[in-house]
């Protein structure tokens, strides 16, 4: 099948973790907020991404903001985020919530024909709200997530069972399936929109932070709790680890 | 679970503590509007006052939201405590003029970052969702900024009380905790560059917000 070869870079990355895995960690540091055991080679790839990012993804996004105008871009939103549903259907039915992923996979059918190919999000407008879910979480909801945190080369923040999942997740993307000639542009002007979107989580990032990969790790993490358990995870409530005052 | 169902179970504990406390004397509930529980009130006040300031800020201007902000945030907030568990560790060893130091900053570095962050106003409103009581006596306001165009982002502030007063300790903006995060971010500082060099940072912060400011 012509999309085997695109299974290629994804198998080295997988490969490329697991080899991290294997390597000589950092000491791990007991002051740290979470066990972050690979710091060193994180931070190293932290600062690569952020040049990449400096010198060719953000002036990108720029220009396309610039260029496009908003409702535009929200209707490019919609398109990339029905094309990944998939995902979080079949990821919501694996999870066991049965009632969700009924709800997803509507959401995901009046979107691409009501919704015109998915351009514009009619789903919400009925009630199918969006949901976020991914091979990652599932993985953690069965157990496996020993929750060690990468920053990787291109992708950026990860989980361990979240880069483990990357081939599970490209696999549920319709994108995946497409011809080369149509994956590759579409692929990019995803990326750029992606990234303009998360403009002012990285302005608030750089702006408020006095170590901008402890602050990203720490704001990732939690993240990912938070849509591990659905917007409910049961704190580890910081305040009541403190001695008594 | 969705939202609705547990608010509903939270409703139903709510009312339960609300009526415990009636039992044992009722001021608080004397003392709050429509109904609302004491932490819930403080919340809404300072929602108030944030709409209030977002839509004057310009008429304002930066200044003018500092200093509108400077009271309230001053009160709604336990800055001292917040700052103790922020350095964690650190603080034991930290003399008191230290202690002071730093909590003279990061008061001031709050309140010129919420008048630099709520400059503007395009329709947001703050909805209050539910209450969770919480371990020591603490209480979790579950509260959502509804952004019109925008997707609504989920606020949660941790609130403790001392003699009689609820003030906020923590505030999760869709499972971020802000503690947590200045912890981490602090601490590494702390840890790398030692207090002087943090507090320099943190001051370097409030200037450029100051400057950036208008």
């Amino acid at each position: 099948m012509y999309f085997v070869h695109r299974l290629v870079p994804v198998l080295a990355l997988v490969l490329l973790t697991g080899l991290i895995s294997a390597c000589a960690t950092t000491p791990v540091d007991e002051d740290a907020a979470v066990p972050d055991p690979y710091e060193d080679l994180n931070r190293s790839f932290y600062a690569f991404n952020n040049a990449l990012d400096r010198a060719i993804i953000a002036p990108a996004a720029d220009v396309y903001v610039t260029v496009t105008p908003a409702p535009v871009r929200t209707g490019v939103g919609n398109f990339f985020d029905n094309l990944g549903y998939p995902t979080v259907f079949i990821n919501a039915f694996l999870q066991g919530k049965f009632e969700q992923a009924f709800e997803d996979l509507g959401r995901f059918l009046f979107n691409s024909t009501f919704g015109l190919g998915g351009l514009i999000d009619f789903s919400s407008g009925v009630g199918l709200e969006r949901h976020d879910e991914d091979f990652g979480q599932t993985l953690a909801v069965w157990g496996f997530d020993p929750g060690i945190y990468h920053d990787l080369p291109l992708i950026g923040p990860k989980t361990s069972s979240e880069a483990v999942a990357i081939p599970a997740d490209m696999v549920t993307d319709v994108l995946f399936y497409a011809s080369s000639s149509v994956a590759f542009p579409l692929g990019l002007l995803r990326l750029v929109n992606k990234r303009a979107n998360l403009d002012s989580a990285i302005k608030l990032r750089d702006e408020t932070a006095l170590d901008p990969y402890v602050f990203q790790r720490e704001a990732y993490l939690q993240h990912r709790a938070y849509l591990i358990h659905d917007g409910d995870p049961p704190r580890d409530d910081l305040l009541a680890m403190q001695p008594s005052e | 679970m969705t939202h609705a169902r547990t608010f509903y179970r939270w409703h139903r504990r709510l009312v339960g503590a609300g009526l415990g406390v009636l039992l044992l004397g009722g001021l608080s509930l004397a003392a709050t509007g429509a109904g609302m529980s004491a932490p819930a009130s403080a919340v809404d006040r300072f929602h108030a006052t944030l709409l209030e300031v977002m839509q004057n800020a310009d008429s304002l201007g930066f200044p003018g939201r500092q200093e509108r902000l400077s009271p309230v945030i001053r009160e709604a907030f336990d800055l001292p405590f917040i700052v103790k568990v922020v350095l964690g560790r650190y603080w034991r060893e930290l003399p008191q003029t230290d202690r002071q130091r730093i909590i003279d900053t990061f008061t001031r570095l709050t309140i010129a970052t919420y008048a630099a962050r709520f400059d503007g106003f395009s329709g947001e409103a703050f909805e209050l969702v539910g209450e969770k009581p919480m371990k020591k006596g603490r209480m979790r306001v579950r509260t959502r900024l509804v952004r019109p165009g925008d997707e609504a982002v989920q606020l949660d502030y941790v609130l403790q009380e001392e003699a009689g007063r609820w003030s906020i300790v923590n505030v999760v903006a869709n499972g971020v905790s802000d503690l947590s995060l200045k912890r981490a971010d602090y601490g590494s500082i702390m840890k790398k560059q030692g207090f002087d060099l943090l507090v320099e940072k943190l001051e370097a912060q409030v200037a450029a917000l100051g400057k950036g400011g208008g």
